[in-house]
Parts: structure tokens; C-alpha cells; sequence
């Protein structure tokens, strides 16, 4: 080697030793804590900072196209409705301070709460609500909640048509500045649910147009008790919410929500112990953890959600043994759902003995299940032709994927079926997609499934899902039922009680009308989910409905 | 040729790579493990035949006892028996590959080399081409084609046969430029020549004269491979893009024992092992094969 | 010196031209399509009907390609579905991540190896020179897929010294750091050391013993040009291995870099972050590359001659 080039070699790896060294003491990779969230020391609890995580990247910062429970959990800080849910599950007002319905209910008139201000000072109007929901039916916007407003007179025309850009619809008037009137397409006493969906929530016109359309965090602005200030969305990181000091609620206590993004559970549970999280979602897979820890357990919170989880029979599937009302009898009397709540649910979840949940109108404690009996099941399955299960198909039992306590839900089913009656049933996970698609098909033979209350009515849950009329054909609505169930009696009680003014009368129909679909047994009801939170004790003040956490507009956290 | 002690008689080469290996203490543990590693694949049935997927929902994440020395993982199935059969389906799934290495990369290097010209410089483009990614990261491209689709899992048979084709294409290169390199070598050896003078056809040339002779490198090179092979498709099956469940891998047993590693540590710890093992002994193997092939190799 | 240099750049232009068509053929042959996630469960077909068209994913491939390739002319990478962010962005900040923990592996791997290399030499033969050859042999044999997981379970889990996963502050940098360095590390002792026998063994060294320098001294000035090789080595050879070992140290301690994102987007069918990535990677890949080619070629007229 010459002298001439070691020399510029050893300069030059010096040189680049130094460099790399250099960058590498960079901290600036690092996601700082210090800057941005204002107050938040590195790692230390600040008083009034809510450091509550993300589970996955906000799938969007627009309210008009969002759709999952964990970025509408965060966009409902930021904007509001008309009305809302309060802690006792109703409706109340929000936006609008009061409405009126006229006599065939068609018609809402809603009074509009004066003096109720955008994030950037300027007053709300109706107006306003006229734009934010035909913006949302314009088709460029690609929102997926749309059905939400389909009830709206002239909607489904609009939404049906593809013309760009914001189009008049009719049932939507303006009437005055603070007079908004709704025209609903017939009697639907359920419909005031919808304007709790933040499909209707209103949005700022001026500072959309500004953005070609689109919501960033450069002008996210609402009118809710916190806000998302520019630069608020850190890619991949974090999103910081701000209060809003002019709230027409009063301010909040809190000053500021760190909503970091962390994708693994495990992780999350690390820095809640580490006190770097003040609240955290888990589910029930995290239980295992927790109840090993006597710190976490004692955070461990429980918040009932009008969802439950059910097996459902497919009669419409050829051949199918579930034709068969002894067959559908049995399954439900072999599973124990006890041990099933105990084992794959680590105890957290209700019993469900009906198909309403217990925060629903109609609900009836004293409803009567089919009881776990395995004596009558084998005797029931030996009526209908399979004695000891034998010539019974080995049908896949289909689950929604990646789910862990779905598929334990599953599995223990599963194994209850084999021991219980003999049945045997192929385990089939299957993606949500594709699941959807064939419950439209019709030809899932057996499946766990959930539903979750849009509304607290028994409409939404026996009327939707298991009328005939629902019964999945391609038609529009007709989408709900994908088992083929249908009985005369049932839909009879149905369609009379929707339309139904007297209260109690309509209750007695819908509870007549879910005893027989118990016990025709086209599902097994399992259970009825609980969300489980970790909260530390300095968090207070939180509420809660059945549809989530309510915005914190009165949450504190204690240094 | 190999050098011949004037005390004793001169054995065959082969017999003398043998000798050479048995005498290698490093080779003969790794050996052993090794045959020992290919008879639990292969009787896996009979040693755990109740096979790699009895989930058993009631009893999960069990600790170890007599019915399960290394206890139940998340779905309640035995750790241990998911062990016996990942090395099944390990060792199953690098042989195919490279089979298929060795069936397309030594042909096609073989040939390249003998002939040289045109067939030369498009496999050394194409190889170059290869080459300009790192291979497993160019498997995980072409095995992310194949994915069905967001959140979705291929059957567990396609996602063997996406693992046999990705990563045959992956590997084949490096055998080819191998063989080529040895045709090249020897292709103008005398006795090729000779051959050729005596109107022996190109075919025999190549099959009876030339591979044998191409044969030391090329199997120093295949037993590498295996464990190359065995760490892409753990690799890929760890971060979900390989072998499917219920099919049991190592690699994605690793992943899935990932949320349990501080309460079930054995989860973890046993196919990391396994893995570990598995590829030490087939590298050191391999270097010790390349000693007793040809002790001028070494350094 | 010149020509050289324009010879390889001129090679690795066509291998990215080809990389980028590589990657959008294998994205977009797929069998499955993005958008079905994105609209989520209560969407209609219309809707994903205007979603495809929305993003183009309903034109001819050739067109597409060609808008592709003509956003990327304009730095454009296109934008995640998922995110609905520019992909720009996302690498913009993903890969100082990458970067950070890569440039700490290789620092490591130098850190250690040199000078385990380095005295195993000097000290040739004696037990510390054996017990450097047999943990090398060792490291080189280990995979970050399996030092990973056992140093986690070591020294985070069950010493509890260190974070298992995360990426908050310096400490969580140390267990990746050297379960991705650590191969690296061994590559580079060897080379070291074998580099520095040989010069060793050289006259030069004995020539300036013989003029009066002490060993130690002759060895350091002439040891340090050893470096050199041993480090481009492991960056010219070994540099696949890190890109690639650093998808698997990411998802194993949750860094939030690169591979982390790369997988991720796999695994969700987000074409165009798929794309940016493999092609980040690439560009990473051959400019590494192309500059251990460069200095090999300063160092070694030999190499520059040969072309």
C-alpha cells in the first residue's frame, strides 16, 4: 500500500468514524418528551395531563368518514352533535339545546345552543350542520358511515348519485341561525340514534375549503372540549389534544391528552406499570398479565357494553342440520357458559340469557335461557337423527380472526360440543372480510358472531337481525340476517311493535317476540362483553356510557 | 489431489475426507446432533403421535408436567410435541429448497461455466441482478406478493410451496455462480480435454467427468445452504410471512411466544433454542466438512 | 479513479430501474387488494368501486407504473392507505430510527471487534487468542432471530436490567444494538485478526523493530491500516445481513423503524408503503455498496485496475 493512499485512508476512516459517531449521538431520533406535550415531564406524571395510548395509527382525522371505535373514541374530543349520550344512556342534548317532533314523527325541528363557538371563535349555525352533512354524502369524501344519514329525506338519492362536490339535500333545512329541521323518510322513533354518530357532527366550512377538502391537523376545527392544534399528529408517534378554553360546556379540567401510538399490548403494559400511562384499554388476552399483578389488578376496571357475542345456525345453507329446530335446541343446551365466560373470558363478562342486553329498552331479567343440560341435548340430537352425534357433519365452525378471545370463545365451544353432545366441528378463523362476505351469501353453517347496540332499542336487534324481511337477498337493508332464520310469529310481534307508539305495549311485543326466538334457538346468546380498563387511581372524574368513555370534559388527573 | 504421508497407504480422497472428519471432535458432536435432529423428523409421528395441533383450550398455557415436559403454549397444545415437528417441517422445508437449489443452480452454473459465452454472461447478468438484494429481504418481497390480503393467512400448504418457490429463487444463484466457477476451473483440465478429443458427448462430459469433481465445493456449499435456508424461512415465518398455522414453525413459534416472555419464558425459550442449535451444528458441520474435503481450504 | 467510479454508477442504475419494477409488478400482481380494509365492514361495493377508482388502482398496470415512476421523479412516493400520509413523510420519519440503530450496530461491531481482533492477534495463540477464534465462530453462527430472544429473556426479563421492547431513550438501544452488532461484531475480529497476523508476519514490521521502534509501536501504526479492511469487510459483505437482521430486531423489540414499517404495511396490503420501503431499501443497499466498492478501490489499486 502507497504511502500517499493510507495516508488519505486513515484520514478518511477517521473522518468517517467521526461522522457516523457524530449522527449516532444525535438524540433526536428519539420521540421526545420533552417537546411537544406541553407540561408532560420525560416519563413523569404531570397533574391535569391525560396520558392515555392509541392501540393503532388514527385511521383518519375526519369526522365525516370515520368509523372505528379507537380514532372515534379520539375525534369525539374534538367535534360535536346535536345530541350525545350521557352517562344513563340517553339521548340529551348537545348542540342542539332542545327539538321538537312533529305529530307522525317525521319532522325534527332542533333549537341550536347560542353562543356555541368554532375552535378559531366563530359562531355556530345551522348553516353549519346543512354543510357538515351533505359534505359527508359527497362521494370524493369515500365515507364508509354513510347509512347513518340514509334515513335523512332525499339522502339516498344523493348518496346514490355520484356527482361531486356538495349537493343540496332536501330533508336538511336551515330554517334560521339557530333553527336546524330535519325531514326523516317515515316514522323511525329511533332515529334521533343516528345524530350520535360523528358523521353528523358539525365542521368547520371555511377551514375545509381552505385544505382542498381535506382535514389535517393543520385545521382540524371543531367545537368540542379539546383541540387539535397544528403539528398536533405526530406521524407514527402521537397525537396531543389541547384544550379548549372557550368550551361552551366550561373548560375542561384537563389541559392536555398525550395520545401516544403504541401498537404491541405488551409494551403498553410495561409503561402503564412504569407509570407512563395513566389509562389503558386491555382485553381480555392481557388478563393473564394483570391478574398476576396485584398493582394492576387493582386498576382493573369493568364498563358493561350493549354488545353480545352468540353462536348462530344457518337454516338456509342446503342440507344444513340446523334446518332442524332439535338440532339448534341441543347446541344450545350443551354449552356451558359459565365455564365458557370463566375460561376464555377470564370471568369479565355477563351471562347472556336473552339476546337484549341488559342496557337495552326491553330488557327482561327474568328472561328464561335455555338451560345447560346435556342430558336433554344428547337426548334432543338423538330425536333429530344424530344419536351420540353420530352422522353428524363436521362442519366449519367459523370465528373472526386474530382475535384471541374470540377464537378462545371459540375453541372452548368447540371442545364443550365434542364432549357434550359428540359433535365435532372444524375449527375455521376467517378474516372479517370474508366473513362478511359469506354471512351475505348465506353460507357460514356455524359461526360466532357479535352485535353491537347502534341504538338502545330492541329494534336494532331483533327487528335488524332476525326478521325474515332481513334475511340477507341482495337488496338494500336486507343484510342482517344471515342465517335464513324466519318465523311467522316473530316477525308479526316485530313489525307491530316497530311501528308501536304506546311504550309499554311495545315492550311486551319485542320481549313476546325474543322469548321465541330463544327458543327456536337460531343462536346460542353467549354473553354480553365488558370493556376492561386499567385506570390509575389519580385519574378521576371520567363517565361512562355504553358506547365508550364519554369525552373528558370532566375528567382530572391528580399529580 | 490430496497428499499422500509416505508411512501410511494411500487411501481414496473420499475415505481420507472421512477419516479426516471422524477425527474432528467439532464434527462428530454436530454430526450426531444432526442425524439425530433428521431421525426426530422423521419419526415424529411415533414419538408424539399426537401430533403438532391439539389445542386444548381448558388447559392452556400449562406448566411443565409428565404428559407435557415443557408445558401447554397459548392454545394449550404441547410445547414439546410443536418442537419435534417444527424440526419436520425445518428440515423438510430447507431439503425441497435445496433440491431445488441444487436441481436449477448446479445445471445452469454447471453448464454456464462448461460452455462459457452467450448461456455465461446471461447468468452472470441475471445472478448480478439477484445479487443486488439481500436475500432474505428479497424473499420476504416475493413472498409479501402472495399475501392474500390484509389480515388475511394463507392455507398452510400454499404458504409451504410460496416458501419452496421464494426462496429456491433466492438461493439458486449462489450455488450456480458456485458450479460455475467450478466448471470454469476445470473445463479445460486435460482429461476434459481428452475426453472431448475421443468425440465423448458434451452431456456425459458434464455428468461423468465434471460434477464429480465439482463435488467437495459444491457440498461444503449445500450444507451452508441448509442452514441459510432453515434461518429464511424461520425468519420469514416470524414475522408472519412463512409458514402458516397451524403448521408449527420455529420461527413463528418465537413470534407467538413473544407476548407471553416474561410469565412463560419456556415459550420462548424453546424454539430459540432449537433454532439455535439447529443452525450451529449444519454451520460448523460444513466448516468441518470444507477441512476434511480439502485441508487447503482452510483460511 | 475517475472511470471507475462512473463504471459503478453506471451499474447501479439499471439494478434500481429494475428494483423499482420488480417491487410495483410484485405489489400489484397480488391477488388482493387494499382497499377492502380500508373501508372497514359497513361499506357497499359502490363504495369500494369508487375507492379503487379514487386511488387509481382501477387503470391499466403500465399506467400506473408510469405514474409511479414519474411521482418518484418528483420525490412523490405516493401516499399509505392506511395512513392516508405521504409515504415521504413516513420514511422521513421512520428511517432516522433505522439509521440510528444501524450506525449503533456498526459501531459496536467496530468497537468490540477491533480490538478483540486486534490482541487475539498480538497475543496469537494464547488462550485469549482462542477463546476470541471460538466465540467467533459461535456469534457468526447466531442469527439476531435467536440472540434476540435470548438476550431479552437474560438480561431484560430475567435480570431485568434493561427495557424489552421500545424505543424511548438510550437504554433501549443497547439490546438491539448488539443483537444486531453482534455478528458483525465476530466478522470483524476475525478479519482483524487474520489482517493483522499477516502484517505481522510481514518485514516491515521486523525492519522497523529493527530501526529501533518497540513492538507495540510498530504494530499500532502499522495494526491501524489493518483496520481498514476488516471494517469494509463487514460493510461491503455483511451489510445485507444488517438490513436484513434489522427487520427482525425491530419487530423483536419494537423499534419503530424501517422494517417495523415494512412489515406492518405487508401484512395490510399497503402497496404504496410496500413500495417506498423496498425501494428505500434498495437505494440504501446499493449506495452502500457502491461507496465500500469506492473505497476498496482507493485502497487497493488493484481492484480500480481490474474494473
Amino acid at each position: 500500500m502507497s504511502r500517499y493512499s493510507s495516508k488519505i485512508c486513515r484520514r478518511g476512516l477517521l473522518g468517517g468514524i467521526a461522522s457516523l459517531t457524530a449522527g449516532a449521538a444525535l438524540p433526536g431520533c428519539f420521540p421526545s418528551k420533552g417537546a411537544g406535550a406541553a407540561g408532560a415531564g420525560a416519563g413523569g406524571a404531570a397533574a391535569n395531563v391525560l396520558r392515555y395510548p392509541l392501540t393503532d395509527d388514527p385511521t383518519t382525522l375526519d369526522p365525516g368518514k370515520v368509523e372505528d371505535g379507537t380514532t372515534i373514541d379520539m375525534l369525539q374530543q374534538v367535534y360535536e352533535g346535536l345530541v350525545k349520550w350521557d352517562e344513563k344512556n340517553q339521548i340529551v342534548p348537545n348542540l342542539a339545546e332542545k327539538w321538537d317532533i312533529s305529530p307522525d314523527g317525521t319532522v325534527y325541528t332542533f333549537r341550536l345552543k347560542k353562543g356555541v363557538k368554532f375552535h378559531h371563535g366563530r359562531e355556530v349555525t345551522a348553516a353549519d350542520f346543512k354543510y357538515s352533512m351533505e359534505r359527508a354524502c359527497d362521494p370524493v369524501l369515500l365515507s364508509p358511515t354513510t347509512g347513518y344519514l340514509r334515513d335523512i329525506k332525499g339522502a339516498k338519492e344523493r348518496i346514490a348519485d355520484k356527482t361531486k362536490g356538495i349537493k343540496d339535500i332536501a330533508g336538511i333545512k336551515a330554517i334560521d341561525p339557530y333553527t336546524l329541521e330535519i325531514t326523516v323518510d317515515g316514522f323511525k322513533p329511533y332515529w334521533l340514534g343516528n345524530m350520535t354518530y360523528l358523521i353528523s357532527y358539525v365542521v368547520c366550512r371555511e377551514a375545509i375549503e381552505k385544505a382542498d377538502g381535506k382535514i389535517s391537523d393543520a385545521n382540524s376545527v371543531g367545537t368540542g372540549p379539546f383541540m387539535l392544534e397544528t403539528g398536533a399528529y405526530r406521524l407514527s408517534d402521537r397525537v396531543t389534544l389541547t384544550a379548549n378554553p372557550g368550551y361552551h360546556g366550561g373548560r375542561p379540567k384537563l389541559d392536555t391528552i398525550v395520545r401516544e401510538i403504541l401498537k404491541d399490548a405488551s409494551t403498553r403494559l410495561s409503561k402503564y406499570r412504569a407509570n407512563e400511562l395513566d389509562m389503558l384499554i386491555i382485553s381480555p388476552s392481557d388478563l393473564d398479565a394483570v391478574n398476576g399483578d396485584a398493582a394492576l389488578k387493582a386498576d382493573l376496571k369493568t364498563f358493561p357494553r350493549a354488545r353480545i357475542w352468540y353462536v348462530a345456525m344457518n337454516s338456509a345453507v342446503a342440507d344444513s342440520p340446523f334446518k332442524k329446530r332439535d338440532v339448534r335446541r341441543a347446541i344450545a343446551m350443551a354449552i356451558d357458559k359459565k365455564q365458557l365466560i370463566q375460561v376464555a373470558l377470564h370471568d369479565q363478562a355477563d351471562i347472556a340469557n336473552g339476546i337484549l342486553p341488559p342496557e337495552v329498552l326491553g330488557y327482561d331479567p327474568n328472561v328464561k335461557p335455555l338451560p345447560f343440560d346435556p342430558a336433554q341435548a344428547k337426548d334432543l340430537l338423538a330425536k333429530a337423527g344424530y344419536p351420540g352425534g353420530a352422522g353428524f357433519p363436521v362442519l366449519p365452525y367459523a370465528f373472526r380472526a386474530h382475535i384471541q378471545e374470540v377464537q378462545e370463545v371459540a375453541e372452548v365451544v368447540r371442545q364443550q360440543l365434542k364432549t357434550n353432545l359428540g359433535v365435532d366441528l372444524q375449527s375455521h378463523p376467517m378474516e372479517w372480510n370474508e366473513y362478511l362476505k359469506e354471512r351475505h351469501d348465506k353460507t357460514l353453517p356455524i359461526a360466532t358472531g357479535s352485535w353491537g347496540a347502534d341504538y338502545l332499542d330492541p329494534q336494532n336487534f331483533l327487528s335488524t337481525l332476525l326478521h325474515t324481511d332481513k334475511i340477507v337477498d341482495g337488496k338494500p337493508d336486507h343484510e342482517e340476517n344471515g342465517i335464513g332464520y324466519s318465523n311467522a310469529d316473530f316477525d308479526r310481534l316485530c313489525d307491530q311493535a316497530d311501528v308501536e307508539h304506546n311504550q309499554a305495549k311495545r315492550i311486551d311485543l319485542y320481549r313476546q317476540a325474543e322469548r321465541i326466538a330463544i327458543d327456536d334457538a337460531p343462536w346460542v346468546p353467549l354473553y354480553f362483553q365488558k370493556d376492561l380498563m386499567l385506570i390509575k387511581p389519580r385519574v378521576t372524574g371520567y363517565r361512562d356510557s355504553v358506547f365508550g368513555i364519554l369525552p373528558h370534559t370532566q375528567t382530572t388527573v391528580a399529580p | 489431489m490430496a497428499e499422500v504421508t509416505l508411512a501410511k497407504p494411500s487411501l481414496s480422497p473420499t475415505a481420507e475426507a472421512w477419516r479426516r472428519l471422524q477425527r474432528n471432535p467439532v464434527a462428530v458432536v454436530c454430526g450426531t446432533f444432526i442425524v439425530g435432529l433428521v431421525l426426530v423428523a422423521l419419526l415424529a409421528n411415533l414419538l408424539k403421535p399426537q401430533g403438532y395441533d391439539t389445542p386444548d383450550f381448558l388447559h392452556r398455557l400449562a406448566a411443565g408436567s409428565a404428559a407435557h415436559p415443557l408445558g401447554t403454549d397459548q392454545e394449550g397444545r404441547d410445547v414439546l410435541s410443536r418442537i419435534v415437528y417444527g424440526a419436520r417441517i425445518s428440515l423438510g422445508v430447507a431439503t425441497v429448497i435445496v433440491s431445488i437449489e441444487i436441481a436449477i443452480g448446479l445445471t445452469l452454473g454447471l453448464i454456464a461455466g462448461y460452455y462459457g459465452g452467450a448461456i455465461d454472461s446471461a447468468l452472470m447478468r441475471v445472478t448480478d441482478v439477484m445479487f443486488s438484494f439481500p436475500d432474505i429481504l428479497l424473499a420476504i418481497l416475493l413472498v409479501a406478493v402472495v399475501q392474500p390480503g390484509p389480515g388475511k393467512a394463507l392455507a398452510p400448504q400454499v404458504s409451504l410451496i410460496t416458501l419452496f418457490v421464494a426462496l429456491g429463487l433466492v438461493y439458486w444463484p449462489g450455488l450456480a455462480r458456485l458450479a460455475r466457477g467450478q466448471a470454469m476451473a476445470l473445463r479445460n483440465r486435460e482429461y476434459i480435454e481428452a475426453a472431448r478429443a475421443m468425440g465423448v458427448r458434451d452431456r456425459a462430459i458434464l455428468l461423468r467427468h465434471l460434477l464429480p469433481n465439482t463435488l467437495s465445493p459444491i457440498i461444503v456449499q449445500v450444507t451452508q445452504d441448509i442452514a441459510q435456508v432453515m434461518l429464511a424461512e424461520a425468519t420469514l415465518s416470524f414475522l408472519g410471512l412463512g409458514v402458516q398455522p397451524p403448521f408449527p414453525s420455529w420461527g413463528r413459534m418465537i413470534q407467538d411466544a413473544l407476548p407471553f416472555k416474561e410469565a412463560h419464558p419456556i415459550l420462548l425459550l424453546a424454539p430459540t433454542v432449537a433454532l439455535a442449535a439447529t443452525v450451529m451444528a449444519f454451520n460448523f458441520f460444513g466448516d468441518a466438512l470444507r477441512d476434511a474435503l480439502d485441508p487447503r481450504l482452510r483460511e | 479513479m475517475g472511470q471507475f467510479l462512473l463504471k459503478r454508477i453506471g451499474l447501479a442504475v439499471p439494478t434500481l430501474l429494475v428494483v423499482v419494477f420488480l417491487v410495483f409488478m410484485a405489489v400489484h400482481l397480488a391477488p388482493s387488494d387494499p382497499v377492502e380494509n380500508k373501508l372497514g365492514e359497513k361499506a357497499t361495493a359502490e363504495q369500494r368501486t369508487a375507492m379503487r377508482h379514487h386511488y387509481g388502482l382501477d387503470q391499466p398496470l403500465p399506467l400506473q407504473f408510469v405514474r409511479y415512476v414519474g411521482g418518484l421523479l418528483h420525490g412523490d412516493f405516493g401516499e399509505s392507505y392506511k395512513l392516508e400520509q405521504p409515504v415521504s413523510t413516513l420514511i422521513a420519519v421512520k428511517f432516522p430510527v433505522t439509521a440510528q440503530l444501524a450506525i449503533a450496530a456498526l459501531l459496536f461491531s467496530i468497537a468490540v471487534g477491533l480490538p478483540a481482533g486486534a490482541v487475539a492477534a498480538y497475543f496469537h495463540n494464547s488462550w485469549f487468542d482462542r477463546a476470541v477464534m471460538a466465540l467467533v465462530v459461535a456469534m457468526v453462527s447466531i442469527p439476531s432471530i435467536v440472540l434476540g430472544p435470548l438476550l431479552i429473556l437474560g438480561v431484560a426479563v430475567k435480570l431485568g436490567w434493561l427495557p424489552t421492547s421500545g424505543w424511548e431513550s438510550p437504554k433501549y438501544m443497547v439490546l438491539p444494538m448488539i443483537a444486531l452488532g453482534s455478528r458483525s461484531a465476530a466478522i470483524v475480529a476475525r478479519f482483524m485478526r487474520s489482517s493483522l497476523l499477516d502484517t505481522l508476519r510481514q518485514d516491515y514490521i521486523r525492519t522497523a523493530i529493527a530501526k529501533g521502534l518497540s513492538r507495540p509501536m510498530a504494530v499500532w501504526r502499522h495494526g491501524i491500516k489493518n483496520a481498514l479492511l476488516p471494517v469494509l469487510t463487514v460493510l461491503g459483505t455483511n451489510f445485507g445481513a444488517l438490513l436484513t437482521g434489522s427487520f427482525v430486531v425491530e419487530t423483536l423489540f419494537h423499534v419503530p423503524g424501517i422494517g417495523d414499517i415494512s412489515i406492518e404495511s405487508i401484512q395490510w396490503r399497503d402497496y404504496p408503503v410496500v413500495q417506498g420501503m423496498a425501494l428505500l431499501v434498495a437505494i440504501v443497499y446499493v449506495f452502500v455498496n457502491l461507496g465500500v466498492d469506492v473505497l476498496y478501490g482507493a485502497i487497493d489499486p488493484r481492484v480500480r485496475a481490474r474494473g
